[in-house]
C-alpha cells in the first residue's frame, strides 16, 4: 500500500478476494483517508446500476454478467460476501460520502478473456514457485496455511508491509502481465482520471494484490481521460445483474478457483476473531462428524483442542489457524489410513477421506445470499414469471402436479411453456410423466412444479441466453447442438424439444438431421433416432402445419438409409443394435403409410431385403429375428405356428436361439408369442444340457424381457402346465418364480458351481 | 541417511556389537554430533522427558541450515506426530511398504530420547513376554521371583528410563499381545504381580512413549481393536510426491550404499531417472502423458528403487566394468515387479511393449530394445 504515508494523493490497496485481514484493512484505510473517490476492481459497465448493491441484501451475492450472441455465451462472476475487501470498500466509502465507483474491464471487452471468476487468482508458474519457496521456509504446508500466518494472523500495523512483501514476491514490481495487461492499464487509467477529477482530494483504489503496483505505474503514465469501454460487439447482448449467490459456491472445494476457502470460517473470523473462530470451527466440525455416524467423544475433543494448540504453539501462531485445526483433527480424529496426501488447499482434487471431506465441507458454511425486493432484474425475470402467472402456472411453496392433455388446444399454449421452462433448466420444474416410445394419439403429460429456493438466481442467469423466455429456450437449444452437431442424438432429441416446446425450427437443424441419417454408419444411433422421429411423427398436428411435412421427409430418409445400412450388418453385436431399427422401420411402415408421402415406393424393396436377410445364413441370428418379426408384424408372411417353429429349428443352438427370439419377440411378440411356438422354443431348450442352458441364459433373458411381467407369468404358467402340474399350482408357482428374492444370474452363478462340484466329485470317484 | 525396511531386534544386536564392523548403526550414532549440537543450541522449552524441544526435533529431521533432511516428507506430518507423542498418546505410522515409516519412527525415537533402540518386531510369533519382561528360569528357579532374576523387555526398560519405544509392524501381531499394550497406554503403569514391593508396579516415567508402524498391505492381517486404535494418533505416510526430490533420494542413498560396498564410481544420472520414472509411473498406474496403466500387485517404493540402483551398481562394476545400462533395469525390474504375483511379470512386459515403446530419448529406446530380458530365466 502506498498514499497516506508517503502523502501521495492515490492510495492503492492490493488484496487477496475474500480474506477478513483485508477488508479490515480496506475499511481503516478508507475511514483514516477519506477519500473523495473510492475505486474497485469489478465490472465499470454496472457503475450506472451501483444503486442495486446498496440495498439490503442477504450476503453473499454476486454481480453476474452475461454476453451471448447466436452461437456462443458466455457468463461472468463478481462475487461478494460480508468480509470481501470489495465489498467492505463499497460499505465504507459510501459511509466517508465518497463516490465509489467499479474501474475493471465489463465483462463483455475481449481483453477480459473467458474467465468465469472476475476474482481469479492471476498465479503464473512463476508465482506459484515462489509462494511454495516461501511457505516452505515459513513451514507452512500450502498456500492458505502461509495466507493464513502471514495475514490473518498478523498484528494490524504490521500487516500493510507484510502485504506488500508478499505480492511484491509473487510479482516483481516492474514486470508485466501479459494476460493482466489490459485490465491493470484499463485500472490505472481510472485511476489518474479520479486523480484529476478529485481535485487533489485522496483517492483510494482497492484491487487484488497481484495488480496492484502495475495499476501505479499505469496510472502515472497515464493522461487522465475518463476511459471508456469499447462498446460490445454488434449483435452481441450483453449485461450486468446482481444474484444471489452462496457460501457453498464461494468455497473453491466446489470448483471455485479464487480467493479463500472456507467461507464460513472466515466469515466468524471476520466478526470475532481468531479465537473464536477456532472455538465455532470445532464445535461445528464435531457436529458434522457426529451427525456423519463418526464417534466423537469428550475424550476426543479434549486431545484435538490440546493437540491443536501444541501445534499453534509449535509453529508460533499468535493463535489456533485453520491449518492447525484441521491438522490436529487429521491427527486425532481419523483412525484410519488415507489414500492419499490430505489437502486443503484448491491446487489438489477434493479430498477422498469421508471425514476430512465432511470437515471441509462444514467450514465452508450453509449461508444462502437473497436480493432485497425492488433489485434490478433482467428482462426474462419479468417475462417468465408473468407467462407463468398468466397461465396460471406459477411455482407456490406446495409441489403440484399439472396434467397436459395436447389434445386440448388450451394445454398446448401451457405445455409450450413448461417445455420451455424445462429446455432452460430452471430449477423447480419437470416434466414427471409423458410418451418415451411410439404411442398412437396425441401425447399426454404430466409436470410437478414447486418453488426451488435456487429459482431466483437461476432465473436471473438464465437470461444470458435472451430476453424472453422463447428467445431463451431457442438459444439454450442452439447451444446445445453447436456443443455436439455431429451427434444424431442430441440433433433428435433438439428436435424433439423444439417441437414440444413449440419453438421455432431452424432450418439448418432439419438439415443437418437429414444428413446425419444419410450418412449414419452407427446402427443403434440410427435406430434410436429413428424411434424417436417416427414416433414425433405420429403425434401428427400436435405440432402444428409444417412440422409434420419437414417430420415425414425425416422419415423418408430413415426408411432409405435403414434399406442400405441393414442389408450390410454381419457382427452379431450389430445385429442386436439393429432391432432398434427395425423396430422403427416397423412403426414408419406399418402405421405411417397414408401419412408419409413418398413411404409407399420403398416398401417392396424394403420387404424384400428383410426377406433375404432372414434366409442368409451369415445374418446374425438377432437381425434374423428382427426381421421374421417385421414380415410377420406388417402382414407380409403367415404368423402360423408351424412357421415360426420351422424357424425356431433353424436358431436353436445355445449361441443362437435367445438373439433370435430378442429379434423376433421386440418386432411382433403380440403376434407370434402364442402357446404353440413358445411351446418349441421350449423343445429346443429342454434337449440342452446345463452348460449350454447356462451359456445361452443371458441372451433368453433378454429377448423374454420384451414381454410386460403379467405376460411373462402367464407363459411361466403355460411351461408349468405342460410340465404336468395342476393349474391351480401352475399358477400359484409362476407367481412364485415371478418374484423370486434372488437374482436370477445368481441362480446361474450357483448352477455353474453346483455343476462343477459335481464334475469334480465324479472324477475323483466320490459319487 | 537411510531408509526404512522393518529390521527391528536385528538392529538392537547390530548397536550392541563394535562401531567399526556395524553394517548399519543406529540413527543416534550416525547423528551424534548433530544430535549434540542441537541440544547445546536447543533453548525452547521441552516437553518433561524430552532431550529436545519440539522445534529442535523438527530441525533434527526436516533439516535445518546446518543439518540435512533425512526424510522427505511433509513437515505438517512431521509437526502432528510430534505433537502426539508429547500429549501423551502413542503414534502410528502406517503407510504402504517401503515409505520410511521405520526410519522416520527410529529419527523420532534418536532425537527425542537419545536412543532408537528400545524396538519391538511384531510378527506372528511375538508373545506377550518378549514386549513386557521375561525371566531368567534358572534364576526364577534357584531364587524365586526376584528383580535380579527379571529380564526387562523393551517396554519395561522404556517405561523405567523414560524412553520412546518402537513397535515395527504391530499390525502383524496376535491381536491378544497388541491389547497387552492397552493398560500401558492409558494408565501408564505395567504391573508385575511376580514381584512384591515398589517393583510389582513399574510406573512409567515422563518421556516414554510408543511409535509403532504398520503396514497398509497387511491391512485385515490383524486389525486394532477399537480400543487400542483410540489411543493412538494416526499418521499416514506416502511415498514421495515429488519427482525431483525422489530422484535425488535415490541417488544419494545408492551413491552411499554403493561407497560401502566398494564401489568407487557413482551411479550414471540417466540410468537413475529412467529407474525413479519407472518406479512412479508403476506405483501411481499413470504414464508420463496421464494415459492409465495397470495397477502392478508388487510395491514399487522409494526403498526399492535405491536397492535396485545399488544391484545394478555392484553387477555393472565388478562384472563390466562401467557404471549400468538400461537393459540391467530390466532384469532387475523382473526380480522387483514379480516378487509377489507372476501376473506382474505380464503388466510389466505389457508397460515396456506398450508405453516405453512410445517413448523417446536414447535410454528409453536402450530400455525397450531389451524387454526381452524380463523373461524369467
Amino acid at each position: 500500500m502506498n498514499g497516506p504515508e508517503t502523502g501521495e494523493p492515490l492510495t492503492v490497496v492490493g488484496v487477496r478476494h475474500h480474506s477478513p485481514a483485508c477488508a479490515r484493512l480496506v475499511r481503516r484505510t478508507i475511514e483514516t483517508v477519506r477519500p473523495a473517490l473510492v475505486l474497485i476492481e469489478g465490472p465499470s459497465d454496472f457503475n450506472t446500476h451501483l444503486a442495486d448493491l446498496a440495498l439490503d441484501h442477504a450476503l453473499p451475492v454476486a454481480i453476474f454478467s452475461f454476453r451471448a450472441t447466436e452461437h456462443a455465451s458466455h457468463a461472468s462472476y463478481t462475487p461478494f460476501c460480508a468480509f470481501s475487501p470489495e465489498w467492505q470498500a463499497l460499505v465504507s466509502g459510501r459511509a466517508v460520502g465518497a463516490e465509489t465507483l467499479f474501474c475493471d474491464l465489463p465483462a463483455w471487452d475481449p481483453a477480459f478473456g473467458q474467465r468465469r471468476n472476475r476474482y481469479a487468482d492471476p498465479h503464473g508458474p512463476r508465482a506459484e514457485a515462489a509462494e511454495r519457496a516461501l511457505a516452505s521456509a515459513l513451514g507452512a504446508e500450502d498456500q492458505d496455511a502461509l495466507w493464513d500466518m502471514l495475514a490473518e494472523a498478523a498484528p494490524e500495523h504490521e500487516l500493510p508491509d507484510r502485504l506488500a512483501r508478499y505480492f511484491a514476491l509473487l510479482r516483481p514490481p516492474g514486470t508485466d502481465d501479459p494476460a493482466e495487461e489490459a485490465r491493470e492499464r484499463f485500472m490505472g487509467a481510472h485511476a489518474a482520471w479520479a486523480l484529476r477529477a478529485a481535485g487533489g482530494k485522496p483517492v483510494v483504489l482497492v484491487c487484488g494484490g497481484w495488480h496492484a503496483e502495475a495499476i501505479r505505474r499505469y496510472a502515472a503514465r497515464a493522461d487522465g481521460a475518463r476511459p471508456e469501454p469499447a462498446p460490445p460487439d454488434q449483435g452481441e447482448r450483453t449485461g450486468s445483474y446482481v444474484v444471489p449467490y452462496s457460501y457453498a459456491r464461494l468455497d473453491r472445494f466446489s470448483g471455485y478457483s479464487a480467493g479463500m476457502p472456507s467461507p464460513g470460517y472466515y466469515e466468524h473470523v471476520a466478526a470475532e476473531g481468531l479465537d473464536p473462530a477456532a472455538d465455532w470451527a470445532a464445535g461445528t466440525i464435531a457436529t458434522a462428524l457426529r451427525e456423519a455416524g463418526q464417534v466423537v467423544s469428550t475424550a476426543d475433543r479434549i486431545a484435538w483442542a490440546a493437540h491443536a494448540g501444541a501445534l499453534a504453539r509449535l509453529r508460533a501462531h499468535p493463535a489456533i489457524l485453520r491449518a492447525d485445526l484441521i491438522d490436529a483433527a487429521l491427527a486425532t480424529l481419523v483412525k484410519d489410513a488415507l489414500d492419499a496426501p490430505p489437502a486443503w488447499t484448491a491446487s489438489a482434487a477434493a479430498p477422498r477421506h469421508a471425514a476430512l471431506a465432511a470437515m471441509l465441507r462444514a467450514l465452508a458454511g450453509h449461508r444462502e445470499g437473497r436480493l432485497a425486493p425492488g433489485t434490478r432484474q433482467p428482462p426474462l425475470v419479468a417475462d417468465v414469471e408473468e407467462r407463468l402467472r398468466a397461465a396460471n402456472l406459477e411455482p407456490g411453496p406446495l409441489r403440484r402436479r399439472v396434467p397436459i392433455d395436447w389434445a386440448e388446444p388450451a394445454d398446448r399454449a401451457r405445455a409450450h411453456l413448461l417445455h420451455q421452462t424445462v429446455v432452460l433448466g430452471l430449477p423447480g420444474i419437470g416434466r414427471e410423466e409423458g410418451p418415451d416410445l411410439a404411442e398412437p394419439g396425441l401425447p399426454r403429460e404430466s409436470f410437478a412444479i414447486a418453488r426451488h429456493p435456487d429459482w431466483p438466481g437461476a432465473l436471473i442467469e438464465a437470461s444470458l441466453w435472451g430476453g424472453t423466455l422463447a428467445m431463451a429456450a431457442t438459444a439454450r437449444l442452439a447451444a446445445r447442438i453447436e456443443a455436439d452437431p455431429d451427434s444424431l442424438h442430441v440433433l433428435a432429441l433438439a428436435l424433439s424439444d423444439a417441437l414440444f416446446a413449440g419453438l421455432p425450427i431452424e432450418g439448418d437443424l432439419l438439415g443437418r438431421l437429414s444428413r446425419g441419417i444419410a450418412t449414419a454408419h452407427a446402427v443403434a444411433d440410427l435406430g434410436g433416432t429413428g424411434r424417436r422421429l417416427v414416433r414425433l411423427h405420429r403425434f401428427g398436428a400436435a405440432f402444428g402445419e409444417t412440422a409434420a411435412p419437414a417430420l415425414a421427409q425425416l422419415c423418408v430418409a430413415l426408411g432409405e438409409r435403414a434399406l442400405s445400412l441393414i442389408e450390410t450388418i454381419v457382427d452379431a453385436r450389430e445385429g442386436l443394435g439393429a432391432i432398434e431399427l427395425v423396430l422403427a422401420c416397423r412403426d414408419l411402415f406399418r402405421d405411417c403409410r397414408d401419412t408419409v408421402p413418398g413411404l409407399a415406393p420403398l416398401r417392396p424393396p424394403f420387404v424384400a431385403m428383410l426377406g433375404r436377410r432372414l434366409a442368409d445364413p451369415d445374418a446374425p441370428p438377432a437381425l434374423a429375428g428382427a426381421a421374421l418379426g417385421f414380415l410377420v408384424a406388417c402382414g407380409e408372411i403367415g404368423a402360423g405356428p408351424d412357421e415360426a417353429a420351422r424357424r425356431l429349428r433353424r436358431f436353436g443352438l445355445p449361441d443362437t436361439l435367445g438373439d433370435f427370439l430378442a429379434g423376433l419377440f421386440a418386432l411382433a411378440r403380440e403376434e407370434v408369442a402364442q402357446d404353440a411356438t413358445l411351446a418349441a422354443v421350449e423343445a429346443l431348450v429342454s434337449a440342452w444340457d446345463d452348460a449350454d442352458f447356462l451359456r445361452a441364459l443371458p441372451a433368453l433373458r433378454m429377448a423374454f424381457a420384451w414381454f410386460p411381467p403379467r405376460e411373462r407369468e402367464r407363459i411361466a404358467a403355460a411351461i408349468l402346465r405342460r410340465g404336468g402340474i395342476g393349474p391351480a399350482q401352475a399358477e400359484a408357482e409362476a407367481l412364485a418364480w415371478m418374484r423370486q428374492g434372488a437374482m436370477p444370474i445368481d441362480q446361474a452363478t450357483a448352477l455353474a458351481q453346483e455343476a462343477r462340484v459335481a464334475d469334480r466329485l465324479a472324477r475323483y470317484g466320490l459319487t | 541417511m537411510h531408509l526404512g525396511g522393518g529390521s527391528g531386534m536385528a538392529k538392537v544386536e547390530r548397536a550392541r556389537t563394535d562401531g567399526e564392523t556395524r553394517q548399519r548403526p543406529p540413527a543416534e550414532v550416525v547423528h551424534a554430533a548433530e544430535l549434540t549440537r542441537l541440544r547445546a543450541e536447543d533453548t525452547a522449552p521441552r516437553p518433561p522427558g524430552w532431550q529436545l524441544s519440539l522445534q529442535g526435533v523438527k530441525r533434527f529431521i526436516c533439516g535445518d541450515g546446518a543439518g540435512e533432511p533425512k526424510v522427505v516428507c511433509s513437515p505438517a506430518l512431521v509437526e502432528r506426530a510430534m505433537v502426539t507423542l508429547a500429549t501423551s498418546r502413542a503414534l502410528l505410522l502406517i503407510g504402504e511398504p517401503g515409505t520410511a515409516k521405520s526410519l522416520l519412527s527410529e529419527l523420532l525415537a534418536a532425537a527425542i530420547s537419545g536412543g532408537s533402540t528400545l524396538t519391538i518386531q511384531g510378527g506372528a510369533s511375538l508373545t506377550e513376554d518378549q514386549i513386557r519382561y521375561g525371566w531368567n528360569y534358572a534364576l526364577l528357579v534357584a531364587e524365586g521371583p526376584s528383580e535380579r532374576a527379571l529380564v526387562p523387555g523393551a517396554l519395561h526398560t522404556g517405561m523405567r528410563a523414560g524412553r520412546i519405544v518402537r513397535f515395527e509392524e504391530i499390525t502383524r501381531c496376535p491381536l491378544e499381545v497388541q491389547d497387552s499394550l492397552l493398560s500401558v497406554l492409558s494408565d501408564r503403569v505395567l504391573a508385575v504381580p511376580e514381584l512384591t514391593g515398589d517393583a510389582g508396579m513399574v510406573y512409567a516415567r515422563e518421556g516414554f512413549n510408543l511409535i509403532a508402524t504398520a503396514n497398509t498391505r497387511d491391512r485385515g492381517v490383524n486389525e486394532m481393536s477399537a480400543a487400542l486404535k483410540r489411543r493412538f494418533g494416526f499418521e499416514t505416510v506416502f511415498p514421495i510426491a515429488d519427482a525431483a526430490a525422489e530422484l535425488a533420494l535415490v541417488r544419494r542413498e545408492a551413491t552411499a550404499l554403493l561407497v560401502r560396498s566398494g564401489v568407487p564410481r557413482a551411479p550414471d544420472p540417466e540410468i537413475l531417472e529412467l529407474l525413479v520414472t519407472c518406479f512412479r509411473e508403476l506405483r501411481e498406474a499413470v504414464d508420463h502423458e496421464g494415459t492409465g496403466l495397470e495397477r502392478l500387485s508388487s510395491v514399487m517404493s522409494t526403498a526399492e528403487a535405491v536397492s535396485v540402483a545399488h544391484a545394478i551398481g555392484v553387477k555393472a562394476h565388478f562384472l563390466r566394468g562401467d557404471a549400468g545400462r538400461p537393459e540391467d533395469i530390466v532384469a532387475c525390474l523382473a526380480g522387483t515387479a514379480a516378487k509377489d504375483d507372476a501376473e506382474d511379470l505380464a503388466r510389466l512386459r505389457r508397460y515396456l511393449e506398450q508405453r516405453v515403446g512410445r517413448r523417446d530419448g536414447a535410454a528409453w529406446r536402450a530400455l525397450y530394445a531389451a524387454r526381452h530380458l524380463l523373461t524369467p530365466q
